[in-house]
């Protein structure tokens, strides 16, 4: 997934999203609190306060952070990525339910094999393997309930 | 004061209208705001009791319009007219035309205006009185060789400045003597062109000077008080950024010395009202008389943290009392205070104004800090006027604790939505030399490449920061992402 931070292509490297963290290399950021244009995210156990706000005629956020702003929008072709950023993890795109689950823990994926599927908002969804290799984590069964942004499954990529 | 002055019209607008507004309320005194289309949602119009619209045509229709402003000051039978800064406040005309009409003009009278507002007759004053102007020329022979001649008795380097000027414009530092002619003409025709007069004053280039000016009180028949210096040097192209008081690096005695050079100018031209004297002072200690600001100044807050005077709350007394309300040894100085502006322009493209709709102002944590402005979210910010947006003034116990708490205000006020030079702001007050006091008029330029490098930033804070934000747009409708994904891979259920 790209960004654009100040008009520059941002490409995250080592990339893990859940529903409230975000994983960059080995710092985890957590949402603290988010309020009226402000929001606080802790870094590695640390508080940073940001302020933001959001421009609807050119789809960009303003962000505040330690005295600085940047205005950060969604890189083109960012589209459709942002929910399947990592290629070794699925995560729920949406908040919806298992619908049917193809895969079990051990087994191989191709990828763009599905995984499994989510039923959300009367659609079907296929949440595909971005990578070749084996499941290593599989949270959920068929029926269960699923919020957005959730880790669902874990691949082990092959080593080549 | 309200028995005197019960209604006032602000012949300004934004935030020094808003300023004027809120000391007009504590004492009780009604307001008037005048305002053009472009400016009808900033609010000091509604702050006003009053309101009158000016229409949409350039400034001299509008604010400046002395004739369509006495007509509303007299439809609304204000008793004064405070004319903020700018604009009309120091245009002895007007305050001639309020007099004809029988308003009072909250500002000096127009004979202390016209003395100070040239630059030829003002020095020649200040020098009558035996008060220190900087070495130079100021005779009315503008021939090209005399010129010359005076410049080679005064030295080199030298400053070619037009009588009737100000803002940097028609003034040119010559280097060498074999430059001076070719400035000389360039100078001359600037001034032509800004003020409609080419004479020009030759002067002293004083080596890494500083700006300081002195807030002085008169009471329009002799009496003046002074409350104290202002360190205004960090300017850029002779705008200031950021201002304190009290000055770093500088001895009581010279204080003293400065305070009561600026008291006895005020005392020898019978000074009425608020005013600034501003002053040059060399590296050696020497100080000239500069100019004399016959208005309210833009950073006045700076003075009123430290001493506590409400500065308009006196414009108004002076001005319907002929007297003043308070004495010398009643004003104290107390701790320090700061003033950043922050200005709608970038200073990584060249400071170049910005317009743009403003998203977020930000907030006070501080409630110590004072934000003067007259915008709110949501206001659009245009070029047509000044590019200022917002004074944020500071005060505490020293300059180390108040240049902290300043960052830290400033932090909490992005000015999202708008390019302003907040961030600019907040890396000139960590920049080291800024830190040590140790500053002129030209080190904000020296300075400048630094502060506007790229500096090392941690993005991935910001990439962050965003996911945590877009994955919560869904729920203000946004749904940049969702939308897109259901696009891409979703299908529909029978």
């Amino acid at each position: 997934m790209d960004i654009f931070i100040n008009k520059e292509v941002f490409t995250p490297v080592d990339f893990i999203k859940s529903k409230d963290q975000v994983i960059l290399g080995k710092t985890v950021y957590k949402l603290v609190k988010r309020k009226d244009n402000e929001i606080i995210i802790s870094k590695n156990g640390k508080n940073l306060n940001a302020y933001y706000s959001f421009n609807h005629k050119t789809q960009e956020y303003s962000i505040s952070l330690s005295g600085r702003v940047y205005k950060v929008k969604l890189g083109q072709g960012g589209h459709g990525e942002l929910s399947t950023q990592s290629s070794n993890v699925i995560i729920s795109p949406m908040p919806g339910k298992i619908f049917k689950v193809l895969k079990t823990v051990g087994q191989d994926v191709k990828k763009g094999e599905t995984v499994l599927i989510l039923e959300a908002m009367k659609m079907e969804h296929s949440l595909k393997a971005k990578t070749d290799g084996k499941i290593k984590t599989l949270k959920g069964r068929v029926g269960d309930q699923v919020s957005a942004d959730q880790l669902l499954v874990e691949i082990e990529e092959l080593q080549s | 004061m309200g028995e005197k002055v019960k209604k006032i019209l602000i012949a300004n607008r934004a935030e020094i209208a808003s300023r004027v507004i809120r000391t007009c309320d504590k004492l009780g005194i009604e307001t008037v705001a005048i305002y053009t289309d472009v400016d009808s949602n900033l609010p000091f119009v509604k702050q006003a009791t009053y309101c009158e619209c000016l229409g949409s045509g350039e400034v001299s229709e509008t604010y400046i319009n002395k004739d369509l402003i006495v007509e509303i000051a007299k439809k609304h039978k204000v008793d004064g007219i405070h004319p903020g800064y700018g604009f009309l406040s120091e245009n002895s005309e007007f305050g001639k035309l309020l007099e004809k009409n029988g308003i009072t003009f909250i500002g000096p009278r127009a004979k202390n205006i016209l003395l100070m507002g040239d630059k030829l007759e003002s020095k020649k004053f200040v020098q009558s009185l035996k008060l220190p102007t900087v070495p130079g020329y100021n005779e009315d022979n503008q021939d090209a060789d005399h010129l010359k001649k005076q410049a080679i008795k005064i030295g080199f380097p030298l400053l070619i400045k037009a009588s009737a000027g100000g803002g940097g414009k028609g003034m040119k530092i010559v280097e060498k003597e074999s430059d001076f002619l070719e400035k000389l003409s360039s100078a001359k025709s600037e001034a032509m062109k800004f003020f409609g007069n080419d004479r020009v004053i030759l002067e002293k280039y004083l080596i890494n000077p500083r700006h300081i000016e002195i807030q002085v009180l008169g009471d329009g028949q002799g009496d003046a008080v002074h409350l104290f210096e202002r360190e205004c040097s960090i300017q850029r192209r002779y705008q200031k950024v950021i201002e304190e008081t009290p000055a770093t690096n500088i001895t009581q005695k010279l204080r003293n010395e400065m305070c009561e050079m600026a008291v006895s100018l005020a005392k020898g031209m019978k000074y009425r009202g608020a005013g600034t004297v501003e002053l040059i002072l060399a590296e050696s200690g020497e100080f000239y008389f500069l100019e004399m600001n016959t208005r309210l100044q833009v950073e006045h807050a700076i003075t009123e943290m430290i001493t506590g005077v409400d500065l308009v709350q006196e414009q108004i007394y002076i001005a319907t009392h002929d007297k003043l309300n308070i004495s010398q040894d009643e004003i104290h100085s107390i701790g320090h205070s700061i003033e950043c502006r922050i200005y709608a322009e970038d200073p990584f493209n060249n400071f170049l104004p910005q317009a743009g709709d403003l998203e977020f102002i930000g907030k006070l944590k501080d409630p110590t800090v004072r934000l003067d402005t007259s915008y709110e979210d949501g206001n659009t910010v245009s070029t047509n006027y000044d590019p200022m947006m917002a004074k944020v003034i500071t005060h505490d116990r020293t300059r180390v604790q108040n240049i902290r708490k300043m960052v830290e205000a400033l932090v909490h006020l992005p000015f999202l939505g708008v390019q302003t030079n907040r961030d600019f702001l907040i890396k000139t007050l960590e920049y080291p030399k800024f830190l040590e006091g140790k500053y002129h008029t030209h080190s904000l330029e020296a300075w400048m490449d630094e502060l506007c490098a790229k500096s090392e930033e941690d993005l991935d804070d910001v990439f962050a920061s965003f996911n945590f934000l877009s994955k919560k747009s869904r729920k203000s409708g946004i749904n940049i992402i969702e939308d897109a994904w259901m696009r891409s891979s979703g299908q529909w259920l029978g």
